[in-house]
């Protein structure tokens, strides 16, 4: 290269200007200088001067000239490919400018396609011009693939497309690079047709239509259904170019086409029937720009207006007439009826094995992912039920009538503080976010990771984790899901002052960062096998608006600022001790679940809250107490359904502490426990007596149900013998017995119960065991290796289902039992970097040896959560991850 | 200080009311500031640690606890952390619950309103039906309604809150499904409609109390000479009846005002019951939170409320019986 013609990047700055670079773009658009010059306002010889000064600037050709035509060479494309955003800058620096000087003008250019013209530009306009007026604006009409190339030109600011949630369209899928997409709102498209087809609740599968002429073209969405239902095109179809001429022509009685709802509002004649489609298909609109546009005042105010405005809907038969069905529904339980009602489903229930119920439904789920989902969930019902010691069997209600639900009410045992798991984290407060919340992945009912936020993810190596992020995710108030607000919203949840119920999930990365437009590296400080699912709702993985948190400085969760996050369902009111209250929102990625609103009222007592249950106020309850659940199963309305819900229950001893640093008196303890008897009677049957730490559930990547208990009684247990307890508390340095005390937390009363027993127990060998009921708060207090207690019950809710969660709590580093043992460290760390399930589990199994001949923890049982569900409606996926996930999709009406 | 001390005499000579009015805002920021103290002092002797609620049953790492308490200023001296307060509170801030991550203002702030007429809906019935009650009783000792009205008080004072409030919910929300079973409602009526059978519920023990009182008061007034003058002299029933009523006034209104004050208490249990967001709640969960800025604002608040209450039955006295204020006048 000649040192002369070297250009310096500073030199080269100063040579670009503006105009050069319009006339650049101007030029690859048109395809000759002529008519750029033309486009241009200009005269064909001052662009041609233009461009040569420009050239001689930066010392390189940008234009190659031809007889006819012009042509920009590589570096005059790339100078044009940066020009629109260079443009848009300056434009939202001139329009700051003007404001500040109070000049105030701008101008908005939008390209819409021309099916929207009508519902959505037009009203926008409108608004626009009243609250900026003087605004100077131009309207073009454009399909989505030109818009977007219009965008990326420059040639418009604002592009509006429809894209559908699960159908690849060429045009957006494309990377959306540099540009910045809003979501406006979702539609459904219908079928319109004369034809007297059966429907079921106003829903129809397209393909029951397919022997009719099918009508396609712009202005209908027939070519997308087609797709669908795997038409194609026949002969006897017609072709329009209009809305209107579509419906002009079923109304003759020819044949059906498929439109989209709120294109359809005012241009019905009443001979029509408008029809859902079942499965529904949805379709959403898009507002894109330019991610520099959106600093220019005129398009940020216009992209907040189409975000604001939402088009009528047609009043459709389809969710209008399931929604009077589920109210009907509703009074006949409320009712004399239900008795008998109850008593027919519960036959259907229990004579139903879930796997076939499963199958069922499989048929009518469209996606791939969710049909591999169900798959899985049929094996883990089976789990769960080999799991059941009594013989309740997953009561997940009949099959999917698919009518919509309006609402349900969902009652909790007690409120929450704070609705950021951050703050409070509590297995309710997990159960509540994870309503509004997504984290990069999600985990389904065998405990297995699926894509959540992120639609793929890679291990480059050990310790370095890569996420792509799905591009139609978008937050609740519409505004897309980046790269920035995932690093941003992991970052906080590192951050042990801003979020201390979570931060020790994410204790092991050390480097969050942002790494493309929609991609996000997550490297960590060693290798750990279990960080995975930490990127769950059921870890530390909780992803939020940026802007929204620096909106409210923070504080996130409280009334007034509540939570942004990307789910289904947007939280609209919180009332501390009183209730939250959801709304379904049509920007979420998934298919759109049937319960429109969810109202979550927190019952403290649990007389009121049977009592309200009995009354049909509830449609779920969480975590109904064992010793009430009888009650609540001879309910007429309510069905309970116990899962295992991943917790452990166990003694632990504090081994610095007199008397139990000598480990034949924590022997004695052992062989005084009785944990069958504490299952049988004390829980009726609902846990499970308990091996080991870990629990079997958090085997199941490896090992099916029985073979994980196989697994699990392999380690050395201490049997219920009071003889060998007298024998073993002989042999220690207290033969005589002593008196020492147990704390057992007041949310938790068979805990406490359980204490008992063994103070029973423990009394006929000698040694006195006080049990004090105390608040939660000073229960937690007790739980650390500098307080005062020598023995303790240590109650472990698992939200992350992994094998070493609980037992690298209970022996690794900073345990509570003060408990140092080399080489349970060693082999925890090892089980850390472990990447093969199998042998980690193995490593974990012989760490659960070593404490087991040492006598530092003595399981007592593995616990399962009841959960009542009114019988009108049904859950699928039932199981111990599932209210980990956004679990009210899950919810159906039965068709009982 | 020595010209206030001066002008003392010759204010409570002049205006007893502005006297009384003054040493009693005097005496009650003395109380307050000596019960801040001490429940500042109390609540950090508490078992519970905050950190740990905080945390959670989860490890923590050293690092991660001492930055809590950093935050929080856990490590600063005691005297520091009340002085912190202090500075806040007579600055107008209450302070940051740590618990709800909201100004303290505004958490309780949002329950006032609720327990304020929760309260005010159970005093005035048990007083609307205590009261008549109790008179009739007195005039008619030993009559049907004297019996009844001694049965139902002895239910209404041995029953525990929450049962009453149980057997309410059975009877009218689910047998007869006349009211809602839990919940504070959506507003304006509604939330009047929600908080009925609480009121009721905190009512019966309070009415029982007014009852009594009433009918003791009475009883012994109007067994007193001057009421057997009045009749001898040939005054009518009805009117020698109103005299003794506003000579046993004195008591009724005094045993009113301190039942009123043991509302706030009795209120954490039929917010339990019946799900409401009331203070009494906000009150027991930061107990044992250890949110101390929010107890602090309770404890001062439900202080205030008792001063004032206190206050206002003296004025009442003032107005009910000339000789005391006769006597105020004299002094």
């Amino acid at each position: 290269m000649d040192s002369n013609d070297a250009v310096t990047g500073d030199e080269l700055t100063r040579a670009l200007d503006v105009h050069s670079l319009r006339i650049l773009v101007a030029i690859h658009r048109e395809g000759s200088i002529s008519a750029a010059a033309r486009a241009l306002g200009f005269t064909q010889p001052t662009i041609t001067q233009h461009v040569q000064r420009f050239e001689t600037r930066l010392g390189t050709p940008l234009v190659a000239r031809t007889a006819r035509s012009a042509r920009l060479t590589p570096a005059g494309a790339l100078l044009a490919q940066h020009a629109p955003r260079i443009d848009a800058s300056l434009t939202a620096a001139a329009t700051e400018l003007a404001r500040l000087l109070g000049r105030e003008a701008g101008a908005v250019r939008i390209a819409a396609h021309p099916d929207l013209m009508t519902n959505v530009v037009a009203p926008t306009l409108g608004r626009l011009i009243a609250e900026m007026p003087g605004l100077q604006l131009t309207v073009a009409e454009a399909a989505a693939d030109e818009a977007l190339d219009m965008v990326r030109d420059g040639r418009t600011d604002i592009a509006l497309i429809t894209t559908f949630a699960d159908h690849a369209d060429p045009a957006t899928r494309r990377t959306m690079h540099g540009l910045r997409s809003t979501f406006l709102f979702g539609e459904e498209i219908l079928a319109i047709t004369t034809s007297q087809v059966d429907t079921t609740n106003g829903r129809i599968d397209a393909s029951e239509l397919a022997s009719l002429p099918w009508i396609f073209g712009d202005g209908t969405a027939t070519s997308i259904a087609a797709e669908r239902a795997a038409r194609s095109y026949a002969a006897g179809d017609l072709t329009v170019s209009r809305t209107d001429s579509a419906l002009a022509l079923v109304a003759q009685g020819i044949g059906a086409t498929f439109i989209a709802e709120r294109a359809l509002s005012g241009v019905l004649a009443p001979e029509l029937r408008v029809l859902g489609l079942a499965p529904s298909l949805r379709r959403r609109t898009m507002a894109v720009t330019l991610r520099e546009a959106e600093d220019i005042p005129a398009v940020a105010a216009a992209v907040r207006l189409l975000a604001l405005h939402h088009p009528s809907a047609v009043d459709i038969e389809a969710t209008r007439g399931s929604r009077r069905r589920a109210a009907g529904q509703r009074a006949r339980f409320s009712h004399g009826l239900n008795r008998r009602q109850a008593d027919l489903g519960h036959l259907t229930t229990s004579s139903r094995h879930p796997a076939v119920l499963n199958v069922e439904e499989s048929s009518a789920m469209p996606s791939m992912k969710r049909v591999v989902h169900i798959g899985a969930v049929a094996a883990t019902s089976a789990v769960l039920l080999s799991g059941c010691t009594a013989d309740a069997g997953p009561s997940t209600g009949g099959a999917d009538s698919g009518e919509a639900i309006d609402n349900i009410t969902v009652a909790l045992p007690g409120s929450l503080s704070n609705l950021y798991v951050g703050q409070e984290s509590g297995i309710l407060n997990f159960y509540i976010a994870s309503i509004t919340q997504e984290g990069l992945v999600s985990v389904d009912a065998q405990g297995r990771i699926q894509p959540g936020l992120a639609e793929s993810w890679e291990q480059p190596d050990d310790v370095t984790y890569v996420y792509q992020l799905r591009e139609d995710a978008y937050f609740q108030d519409g505004s897309p899901v980046t790269a920035d607000d995932v690093v941003f919203s992991l970052q906080q949840a590192r951050d042990e002052t801003v979020s201390p119920g979570i931060a020790y999930i994410l204790a092991g990365v050390k480097d969050v960062q942002k790494t493309g437009d929609r991609e996000v590296t997550i490297t960590l400080t060693a290798p750990n096998a279990a960080f995975a699912a930490t990127m769950s709702t059921g870890g530390g993985a909780f992803i939020t608006s940026k802007a929204f948190w620096e909106e409210h400085d923070g504080r996130v969760g409280t009334p007034d600022s509540l939570l942004l996050g990307t789910g289904p369902y947007q939280v609209t009111k919180f009332i501390p001790d009183s209730s939250v209250t959801f709304e379904r929102v049509d920007s979420w990625w998934g298919e759109e679940p049937a319960v429109e609103s969810i109202t979550v009222e927190f019952v403290p007592d649990e007389s009121t809250r049977l009592l309200a249950a009995q009354a049909g106020d509830v449609d779920v309850a969480f975590n109904v107490p064992l010793a009430q659940s009888q009650q609540w199963e001879s309910l007429d309305v309510m069905s309970v359904d116990y899962t295992n819900d991943l917790s452990y229950v166990g003694l632990f001893f504090n081994t610095s502490l007199e008397p139990f640093d000598d480990p034949k008196v924590r022997e004695a303890f052992a062989h005084a426990v009785d944990r069958d008897a504490v299952v049988e009677r004390l829980l009726r049957g609902h846990g499970e007596a308990a091996t080991t730490i870990m629990t079997p559930e958090s085997l199941g990547q490896v090992y099916d149900a029985d073979a994980a208990r196989e697994k699990l009684t392999q380690i050395p247990q201490w049997e219920f013998d009071l003889d060998a307890a007298k024998a073993a508390l002989a042999d220690s340095s207290h033969p005589d017995g002593f008196e020492t005390e147990i704390l057992t937390p007041s949310t938790g009363p068979q805990l406490g119960t359980a204490a008992q027993a063994l103070a029973e127990n423990l009394r006929e060998i000698g040694i006195t065991l006080k049990v004090r009921e105390v608040p939660i708060e000073e229960w937690l207090a007790s739980l650390d290796a500098s307080s005062s207690y020598g023995v303790g019950l240590m109650w472990y809710f698992s939200t992350l289902g992994d094998p070493g969660e609980i037992s690298g709590y209970l022996l690794g580093a900073g345990n509570p039992s003060a408990y140092d043992n080399p080489r349970i460290l060693e082999l925890l760390s090892q089980a850390g970097s472990e990447s093969d399930p199998a042998a980690r589990i193995e490593l974990l199994l012989k760490v659960e040896t070593l404490q087991a001949e040492d006598v530092v923890n003595v399981p007592l049982w593995w616990g399962q959560s009841a959960t009542a569900i009114s019988k009108d409606l049904g859950i699928r996926d039932q199981s111990s991850f599932a209210f980990i996930s956004s679990w009210p999709t899950q919810i159906y009406r039965t068709n009982q | 200080m020595t010209t206030a001390l001066a002008s003392k005499p010759q204010l409570a000579r002049q205006h007893p009311l502005a006297w009384m009015l003054m040493t009693r805002i005097v005496g009650t920021l003395v109380v307050l500031l000596i019960l801040s103290m001490a429940v500042f002092s109390f609540l950090h002797l508490a078992p519970g640690d905050i950190v740990k609620t905080l945390l959670g049953n989860r490890p923590a790492s050293p690092e991660a606890v001492d930055a809590i308490r950093e935050r929080y200023h856990l490590d600063d001296p005691l005297p520091a952390q009340y002085l912190h307060w202090l500075g806040g509170v007579l600055t107008g801030d209450l302070g940051e619950s740590i618990r709800l991550q909201t100004p303290v203002a505004a958490a309780v702030g949002g329950r006032l309103g609720l327990t304020l007429s929760l309260c005010g809906l159970a005093f005035a019935m048990a007083l609307v039906v205590a009261v008549p009650l109790g008179v009739r009783s007195a005039v008619h000792a030993g009559g049907v309604v004297d019996r009844l009205a001694t049965g139902f008080s002895i239910v209404g004072l041995s029953a525990p809150t929450f049962a009453v409030g149980l057997v309410l919910l059975y009877l009218f929300s689910y047998y007869l499904p006349v009211f809602p079973v839990f919940g504070a409602g959506s507003g304006g009526l509604d939330t009047l409609w929600h908080l009925v059978l609480p009121a009721i519920t905190l009512a019966l023990g309070l009415g029982a109390i007014i009852l009594k009182l009433t009918r003791t008061a009475l009883i012994r007034e109007l067994a007193s000479d001057y009421v057997s003058a009045a009749r001898a002299r040939g005054i009518g029933e009805r009117r020698v009846r109103r005299t003794a009523l506003r000579n046993a006034a004195i008591p009724i209104v005094t045993g009113a005002s301190l039942v009123l004050t043991f509302l706030v208490g009795g209120t954490v249990l039929a917010e339990t019951t019946f799900a409401l967001p009331g203070l009494g709640t906000l009150l027991q969960d930061s107990v044992l939170f250890k949110d101390i800025a929010v107890v602090q604002a309770l404890v001062l608040l439900v202080a205030i409320a008792i001063a004032v209450i206190a206050l206002l039955a003296d004025v009442g006295y003032l107005m009910l019986d000339p000789r005391v204020r006769r006597k105020g006048r004299t002094q």
